[in-house]
C-alpha cells in the first residue's frame, strides 16, 4: 500500500513516501532564517515549496499521484502556521485524489521511523529538537511521557545560545565544534523530578559571554545539558526496566550527545539506537510510515477530524498498533 | 467593521475541493474576526469580517495562503 506523509511542524517542509514498510523516497526542503523561526514565515516558505517537494518525491519514486492509496500529514504538536498550511495542502490532496487521510502525531512519528529503521523492538525514546525535548516510552497502550522539558526545547536553547555568538542556524553543528576545545565552567544542573529546565542555563551561560571564553561556554553548556537529559533517560529505564534506547530529533546527531547516552547505556548492559541522520530530524518519511501503521490497525478520519493540534501530546494517542 | 471578500472562479471539482480542504479552518473561532466560505458551483467566495485592519489582514494573509497551498496541491498531475 503506498502512503505518502507531509511533514511541516516548523521549519521543515518534507514529503516521504512509503510502500507497505519500505521507504521509497524522503524529499525535503528546509526554511533557514536569519534569527529564530517566525511561524508566518515558515508557514509562506511552505506554502511555496509543498507541491514542489510533492512533485519531487513522486518523481523519485517513479511513481504518478493516482497510485498513491494513502495521504498523511503531521496534525502536531508544532507552529500553527505552518500546520495549518501543511493539513491543508493534504486535505486538498487527499480530496482530489478520492483518498483516506490520516493526521499523524509528530513525535510519535520520530519514535516509528526510529524503531522501523534501526529494529529496536521496546526502546525508551529520548526525542531532542528545537521544540520538543521528552523522553517517551511505551506503557499500557500509550507512548507515555517519563520526562520532559518544563520550558523550552534543547535544540531551542542552543539555538537562542548561538544567536548570541552570531553563529548560523542551526546553531548546534558549530557549538559542537567549538566544545571539543573547551574545558568545564560551572552552570545550574536543573532537574526537577523526572523534567528538565534550560531556560536558566542559558541565561547563565548569557551572562558570562564577556568573562569567558566561548569554547568553554559551548563545552560547558553541552556537558551540563547532556548528562541532565542521560540522568533522566536512565532513570526511566531503570523504572521501565528496558534495555534499548533510541535518539531522535536533530540534536540527536551530536557525537559527544550519543557518547554520552551510549556510556550509561553500555554501564546497564542496554544498547543505544540512533537512526540515519535524515530520519533523526523532522521528515515526510516518519509520517508517511506512522500514518500507514495507524491506517493498517483501523484508525480511519474524516476530513472533519483533520483539524490541526498545536498542543498535540503524545500520550493523546491511543497505539492500536 | 472591516470587510474583504474574494471572489474565485474555478471549475466546480476544485472549487469543492478547496472549500471542504478550508473547513476545519474556518470552523475555529479567531478573536476580533469572522470568515465564511460560500462554494457556488464554480466560484469559490470567501468572506473576512474582522473589528480592526490588522485583523483583517491577518486573516486575508492566512486564508490566501491556503487557498493557494490547496489549488498547487490539486494540480499535481
Amino acid at each position: 500500500m503506498l502512503c505518502i506523509g507531509f511533514e511541516g511542524t516548523a521549519h521543515t517542509i518534507g514529503a516521504g513516501v512509503v510502500d507497505d514498510d519500505k521507504i521509497l523516497v524522503n524529499e525535503s526542503k528546509v526554511f533557514h532564517p536569519e534569527s529564530g523561526i517566525h511561524p508566518r514565515e515558515a508557514a509562506n516558505f511552505h506554502a511555496k515549496h509543498i507541491a514542489d517537494v510533492f512533485r519531487d518525491a513522486l518523481e523519485k519514486a517513479k511513481i504518478g499521484p493516482k497510485e498513491i492509496e494513502l495521504v498523511a500529514f503531521s496534525q502536531g504538536p508544532g507552529l500553527g502556521p505552518c500546520l495549518r498550511t501543511v493539513a491543508t495542502g493534504a486535505r486538498a490532496l487527499s480530496l482530489s485524489l478520492k483518498k483516506p487521510i490520516i493526521g499523524v502525531n509528530h513525535c510519535i512519528a520520530h519514535l516509528e521511523i526510529g524503531r522501523h529503521t534501526t529494529k529496536c523492538k521496546d526502546p525508551v525514546l529520548l526525542y531532542v529538537s528545537g521544540g520538543n525535548t521528552q523522553v517517551i516510552s511505551f506503557s499500557n497502550k500509550r507512548y507515555r511521557v517519563f520526562g520532559e522539558t518544563l520550558d523550552i526545547g534543547i535544540g531551542n536553547m542552543l539555538d537562542k545560545f548561538g544567536r548570541l555568538l552570531n553563529m548560523p542556524f542551526p546553531a548546534g553543528p558549530e557549538i559542537e565544534r567549538l566544545a571539543r576545545k573547551g574545558r568545564l565552567i560551572s552552570l545550574p544542573y536543573s532537574i526537577k523530578g523526572m523534567d528538565v529546565s534550560f531556560s536558566g542555563i542559558l541565561t547563565a551561560a548569557k551572562n558570562l559571554i564577556e568573562q569567558e571564553k566561548k569554547e568553554n561556554l559551548c563545552y560547558s553548556l553541552q556537558e551540563t545539558c547532556f548528562a541532565m537529559l542521560t540522568e533522566v533517560t536512565e532513570r526511566a529505564m531503570a523504572h521501565l526496566d528496558k534495555n534499548e534506547i533510541l535518539l531522535g530529533g536533530g540534536v540527536a546527531s551530536n557525537k559527544r550527545f550519543q557518547e554520552m547516552v551510549n556510556n550509561m547505556a553500555t554501564a546497564r548492559g542496554a544498547k543505544l539506537f540512533v537512526p540515519k541522520q535524515e530520519y533523526c530530524v523532522d521528515n515526510g518519511a516518519m509520517i508517511a510510515l506512522t500514518g500507514l501503521i495507524m491506517y493498517k490497525s483501523g484508525i480511519r478520519m474524516k476530513i472533519e477530524d483533520t483539524e490541526i493540534k498545536q498542543r498535540f501530546r503524545t500520550d493523546d494517542v491511543e497505539v492500536r498498533w | 467593521m472591516k470587510k474583504a471578500v474574494f471572489t474565485f472562479t474555478l471549475d466546480e471539482f476544485t472549487a469543492d475541493i478547496i472549500a471542504k480542504s478550508l473547513l476545519p479552518e474556518s470552523k475555529r473561532i479567531l478573536p476580533r474576526t469572522k470568515v465564511e466560505i460560500e462554494n457556488k458551483k464554480n466560484k469559490l467566495i470567501l468572506s473576512i469580517m474582522a473589528d480592526d485592519v490588522s485583523a483583517l489582514r491577518a486573516a486575508i494573509n492566512s486564508y490566501l495562503r491556503w487557498i493557494k497551498t490547496a489549488v498547487d496541491m490539486s494540480n499535481v498531475k
